[in-house]
């Protein structure tokens, strides 16, 4: 039998705005926006003041939610016999980590739980399922769920777990830090 | 079974994704945070709102038919010109710009939803109790405002009870159209699909970026402006009043500081579904992309500068005066800019004439006209003659009616295909576009001859020598009044799959069509993308499994 690719996948959600860009935009509509409201501030007109604060705030936040989402990855690294799904956020490390057996993870797309709902993209093993792909479009997932049923296809026929017929203990690691 | 989802419910990941599909019933419109659910909203809510400042207009035309007092009193007239102004403007235009981006911009940029999709949910819904107490005042003591839209004190300041209610109601036109124009320039930066650099944007996508840039520029000068009136009047401040050393003609500059800004927040999407339009219905691709976007910043950049033209007769220093003459002149060139495109880009193109580009065109030889009256009034001189004349009326009604309604209209035409999945009638499509076009022209080409000979805007009474122009101006409000229910009935039916209309259009609808909202089923289905934009591996970025690709997106 062939020896198993090991490779890794790092599924991330699109996105086109590094924080230096979202930076250099905040920049761009501050500057002249506090600036306007600081002439008029400085002609007596201070009520703009807070309004344009308030909305370069608004728009502040809004840059920051979208950046913090920009972070999000799930990393599937397929190593030997071993399967590692780690979810976290670039800048944060790793947030969860399930470490399953290889051939006896399945990839299975479910339709959403309601009508129009996205598909679901699950790896399954030993009755505990994970959802991954979430920042996915439905093709996406259907693309990657191929790529995964590739890679997950059996090796090597000497395991332990084979030999009995089952697959061993799952096991999950919380390696998020402080919890 | 329990562990089972636990081990579901307990995986790590914090998005914020539509997880539900539409509810049933009136739940799925109120809760929605669909950015095709909401942007249907914001449709419906704009062309209720064009509706009831249509028929507000037909009370101004019908007072106007003859001269003398014939239907309502003065007051109740200067209430109706005034709410006309407001309704359409906040209630109409901007809400019909914030819907057709909701529609289009996602699908566009080739991403799934708005960045914020519950903020989405309340800037629209902001919307409805904001124009209903605005609307509410109409029968309050004291009637609605009547002292034009620009609100200008002192005159806005004798309003009865409605003045609070006024202010309150800008307030929440303003939050929502920040919140809206936070969420399309969050989306636009940080959601384009991957290969969809800016410069690589629909300029749809493009002039709605610049819109947002202006709208998040300027709404906090009119929030603060109108702050002031209010705690002028109730809170013995004195920004605006003279008897306690403020200045009235301070608010009017910075009024027009937000005003101008705001007129080509108005236009510059439309400049946007032009260039969108004339290339599919002329086969050809955009003539000078880069110098249209270009052209429209430029735009953006001279608003700012230019507001004084809208005061040139309240008195300013000479060179004040040759500045704001000569800064909004040279609005000329970026706006001739665009015009020579849209012409060029028609140039020896193979050229069909289906309803969303009679619009297109018509928008660009009306819109044109605007311009041209628009350059005679920012001659100070000539200015001071025209000025609060029917002039000035005509002059931005023809860019704002077959400028950015006409624009709106044409959007509409050219995407329900796509949002329905069913095609509209084009035989009534064309009658409504020949009715509109002429309608509208006899509506406001007259009022340019009434102007000039001195007839002064917001008086229910006038001189005998303008009665023929006036009703010529009244017949046209009236007929383009009626032909807008064609469209809207050509509309319902592709929505409602009236008189037979059946689903069944293809994916690129217009042959001539170019974009990633064509690559999507017809109708789009409720989450895009089901097809994902067509990009090579190397610039995906949503899953990879290269070695080069990790190196770039590895956990710290």
């Amino acid at each position: 039998m062939t020896a198993p690719v090991n490779t890794r996948l790092v599924i991330g959600p699109n996105a086109s705005l590094t924080p230096r860009q979202a930076a250099g935009f905040m920049a761009l509509v501050s500057v002249p926006g506090l600036g306007i409201a600081g002439v008029f501030a400085a002609q007596g007109f201070w009520p703009i003041f807070p309004f344009a604060g308030l909305e370069l705030s608004a728009l502040g936040a809004a840059l920051w939610v979208s950046l913090r989402r920009n972070r999000y990855r799930e990393v599937l690294s397929f190593e030997g016999g071993q399967l590692a799904v780690e979810f976290g956020s670039l800048g944060s490390g790793v947030g969860r980590r399930l470490v399953w057996p290889r051939t006896w993870t399945r990839a299975v797309l479910e339709p959403g739980r309601r009508r129009n709902d996205p598909q679901r993209l699950l790896l399954m093993y030993a009755g505990r399922r994970v959802e991954i792909g979430r920042c996915l479009t439905d093709d996406e997932r259907a693309a990657l769920r191929e790529r995964i049923k590739e890679l997950l296809r059996p090796v090597a026929p000497e395991g332990a777990a084979a030999a009995v017929g089952r697959g061993p203990e799952p096991s999950t690691q919380d390696l998020c830090s402080g919890e | 079974m329990a562990h089972h989802d636990h081990a579901h419910d307990d995986h790590a990941h914090d998005h914020d994704h539509e997880h539900h599909g539409p509810e049933k019933g009136i739940m799925r419109w109120i809760k929605t945070t669909n950015h095709k659910d909401l942007g249907t909203l914001y449709l419906f809510f704009a062309f209720t709102m064009f509706f009831i400042g249509g028929l507000m207009s037909l009370v101004i035309r019908a007072e106007l038919f003859h001269p003398g007092l014939q239907f309502v009193d003065p007051e109740f007239f200067n209430q109706m010109t005034t709410m006309h102004a407001l309704v359409m403007i906040f209630g109409g235009v901007m809400p019909a710009w914030v819907g057709l981006a909701n529609w289009m911009v996602p699908m566009m940029i080739g991403c799934s939803d708005l960045a914020l999709p519950r903020i989405n949910n309340w800037g629209f819904w902001i919307l409805p109790f904001a124009f209903t107490m605005l609307l509410g005042t109409l029968f309050m003591e004291g009637g609605s405002p009547a002292g034009g839209w620009t609100m200008y004190p002192p005159l806005v300041l004798q309003t009865g009870n409605a003045f609070p209610f006024l202010i309150f109601a800008v307030h929440l036109m303003g939050i929502s159209s920040i919140t809206g124009a936070i969420n399309v320039a969050v989306t636009i930066l940080n959601m384009r699909a991957p290969g969809m650099s800016l410069l690589k944007m629909p300029l749809f996508v493009w002039t709605w970026l610049i819109t947002a840039y202006l709208l998040i520029a300027v709404m906090p000068v009119l929030a603060g402006a109108v702050t002031m009136l209010l705690t002028d009047k109730y809170f013995l401040t004195s920004f605006f009043t003279a008897a306690g050393g403020g200045d009235p003609v301070m608010f009017q500059h910075i009024f027009w500081f937000f005003g101008h800004p705001e007129v080509y927040i108005l236009i510059l999407p439309a400049f946007g579904i032009v260039s969108t339009i004339i290339p599919t219905f002329a086969r050809k691709a955009l003539f000078g992309y880069d110098s249209m976007v270009y052209a429209v910043a430029s735009i953006a950049f001279l608003s700012f500068i230019v507001w004084a033209h809208h005061m040139f007769t309240v008195g300013m220093p000479l060179a004040g005066e040759l500045f704001f003459m000569f800064a909004t002149m040279l609005i000329a060139v970026p706006t001739g800019v665009k015009v020579f495109n849209w012409v060029a880009t028609m140039w020896k193109g193979s050229m069909t004439f289906e309803s969303p580009m009679l619009f297109a065109l018509a928008f660009v030889f009306l819109f044109t006209i605007g311009g041209f009256s628009g350059l005679m009034l920012a001659i100070t001189p000539v200015d001071f003659q025209y000025h609060d004349t029917y002039f000035v009326v005509a002059h931005f009604h023809y860019v704002l009616v077959p400028g950015a309604v006409f624009a709106i209209l044409a959007g509409v035409y050219y995407w329900i295909p796509k949002w329905t999945g069913r095609m509209y009638s084009e035989k009534w499509g064309k009658i409504h576009f020949w009715l509109s076009a002429i309608f509208i022209n006899i509506t406001f080409f007259p009022q340019h001859f009434a102007g000039l000979a001195g007839m002064q805007r917001r008086v229910p009474d006038y001189a005998v020598q303008f009665v023929d122009w006036n009703v010529w101006s009244t017949i046209g409000a009236f007929g383009f009044f009626l032909a807008q229910f064609i469209f809207i009935i050509n509309m319902l039916a592709c929505c409602y799959g009236w008189f037979g209309r059946k689903q069944g259009l293809p994916d690129r609808v217009w042959e001539g069509a170019h974009g990633l909202e064509w690559t999507v089923p017809s109708p789009a289905p409720y989450h895009t993308f089901e097809e994902p934009p067509v990009v090579s591996d190397n610039e995906l970025t949503a899953a990879h499994d290269s070695v080069d690709a990790l190196d770039h997106h590895k956990l710290s």
